[in-house]
């Protein structure tokens, strides 16, 4: 049997890992980014422009470019592979919300909503992962709102491509279980990414409804994100973990 | 389809509130029906009730709490009308549960808030699934709540024991599907009774509910008729919630509904 290190046990869980981060929304890319990279992986972030890379960023390469077909994403694992030697994790980033009446959502608005968070995800995971599951190691995380498993009105069509995401992260974990590749999920509340102070946030009624009173930092996801990207994971695959202050469970 | 001719019911707590709303659907879906609980006027009134609707009808007071008497009850209610082919668990003491800092509820209060509510499903259905097996039929129907589903603040022994009326429902529909009986179990949302209006456990504002109204207790009753009959006869350890939509969403409060536009250049940002 071999032995498995807690992250806290290293400064270092993911040193000489290689992860795949296609850009996602860009207060999420920076701190997913960071977090892996102080966990001592290497990152390919894939798809920003580099003059949109947040300051202090640099992470190990850039590929640039669009990804709007499996060629393209077949292509960019291919190239992150032969330019870094290998790719162990693929994060697939919170991209973007939409809240609309579903009576005022266009058809071009939900093609344009279920391209970008459910079917990059869905190219993303299958380009990497069958990578992976060809060198019988891999590692894929993906970011899944919790309103893949509630109802809001005005969210129909984000909702739904958050249970989408859910349910891609299940089959996956089964089909690629056996190839040594696993996938899970993160399962995030609500989130304020602009750090405001919590006395300012309980104005809101809808943080004074949560049972931790607090949105979410993306701080707080960044533990669970290299939890799940090390092997201190190792037997944790098909699971979405949801970190959300206790929204989930509330009556 | 949903004809219960013939077919014996037995409905705990039904002499009044949502039991009794069950029991009557019951019977008028042509079920004799068996109504136990534990105050006799009200089982009598009951069981007058369902007799009047031209269906035979037994009142068994029992307090179902108590094993024994559970089963001394089911020996009478099957020497009335015959072996129970329905069982609907709906008996449970309501009241004194909620509201209290953990730091403050005694042990006495934890176990009998519990077990007012978790013994009487467990000694029923203990009571009738032997003959149930026996005869290759049976359906037990056992009534939770949302907050068996989900938490409530200062809530513990009423929430613990209708979450634990869930897990009872799938352990019985796991071990005695070979045998032909299912369980299934109903999660109501907010129905007034006189019960709930003697209850601490505050009702919510019908604003707090998605269909802007609390239920009916007459709206229970064609969901029971359904599982209650041959045209569910497939469904097992399931658990049915009607609720007004109360439970579909719960991740912010009823009524927050943002809106937030793509950005102007979507294509983009597939990345």
């Amino acid at each position: 049997m071999t032995t498995v290190s807690t992250p806290a046990a290293q400064d270092t869980p993911l040193a000489g890992n290689v992860a795949l981060v296609p850009a996602g929304a860009p207060a999420w890319t920076l701190a997913a980014c960071r977090a892996l990279m102080q966990a001592g992986a290497g990152v390919v972030l894939a798809g920003g422009p580099r003059n949109a890379l947040p300051a202090g960023l640099s992470p190990s390469g850039v590929l640039q470019g669009a990804f709007h077909s499996s060629v393209q994403t077949d292509a960019a694992v291919a190239k992150a592979v032969s330019q870094y030697g290998r790719l162990d994790i693929l994060v697939n980033l919170p991209q973007h919300e939409l809240f609309l009446p579903a009576a005022d959502l266009t058809d071009g608005a939900l093609r344009a909503l279920l391209e970008q968070n459910v079917e990059s995800a869905y190219r993303w995971s299958r380009s990497a992962g069958l990578e992976m599951a060809a060198r019988k190691r891999g590692n894929i995380i993906t970011f899944v709102s919790g309103l893949s498993r509630r109802g809001l009105a005005n969210g129909s069509a984000f909702a739904m491509t958050q249970a989408a995401l859910d349910a891609m992260t299940q089959s996956l974990a089964l089909e690629w279980a056996a190839a040594g590749v696993r996938a899970n999920g993160i399962g995030y509340g609500w989130v304020d990414t602009e750090g405001r102070p919590i006395e300012e946030q309980q104005k809101d009624r809808l943080v004074r409804f949560l049972p931790l009173r607090r949105k979410g930092q993306l701080e707080d996801y960044m533990g669970l994100l290299v939890y799940l990207a090390s092997d201190a994971s190792g037997f944790v695959t098909g699971q979405t973990v949801f970190i959300d202050g206790g929204a989930m469970v509330h009556a | 389809m949903f004809d219960l001719t013939g077919a014996v019911a037995a409905v705990t707590g039904g002499g009044s509130g949502l039991g009794l709303a069950m029991a009557l659907a019951l019977a008028e879906a042509g079920a004799d029906v068996a109504v136990i609980g534990r105050r006799r006027g009200p089982i009598e009134e009951a069981a007058s009730r369902i007799k009047d609707l031209g269906r035979r009808a037994v009142a068994a007071q029992a307090d179902l709490t108590d094993g024994t008497h559970a089963s001394a009850a089911f020996n009478q209610v099957t020497s009335s009308l015959g072996p129970v082919d329905v069982l609907v668990n709906n008996a449970g003491l309501v009241g004194g549960q909620g509201g209290v800092a953990i730091w403050d509820v005694t042990d006495d209060a934890w176990r009998g808030g519990v077990s007012g509510i978790l013994d009487p499903a467990f000694y029923c259905s203990r009571a009738v699934s032997r003959q149930m097996c026996d005869r290759g039929k049976g359906k037990i129907i056992n009534v939770s709540s949302g907050l068996g589903l989900r938490g409530a603040r200062d809530n513990y022994m009423y929430g613990c024991a209708k979450g634990a009326i869930v897990q009872l429902t799938r352990s019985l529909a796991v071990s005695l599907g070979r045998y032909g009986v299912t369980a299934n179990c109903i999660v109501p949302g907010f129905f007034p009774t006189e019960g709930t209006a003697a209850s601490p456990m505050a009702l919510p504002s019908a604003e707090f509910i998605p269909a802007g109204r609390v239920g009916r207790p007459g709206e229970l009753g064609p969901l029971v008729v359904w599982l209650a009959s041959a045209a569910s006869s497939y469904m097992t350890g399931e658990v049915f919630v009607i609720d007004g939509g109360g439970l579909a969403g719960g991740y912010a409060p009823t009524g927050y509904a943002p809106v937030m536009h793509l950005p102007s250049s979507p294509a983009r940002r597939s990345g």
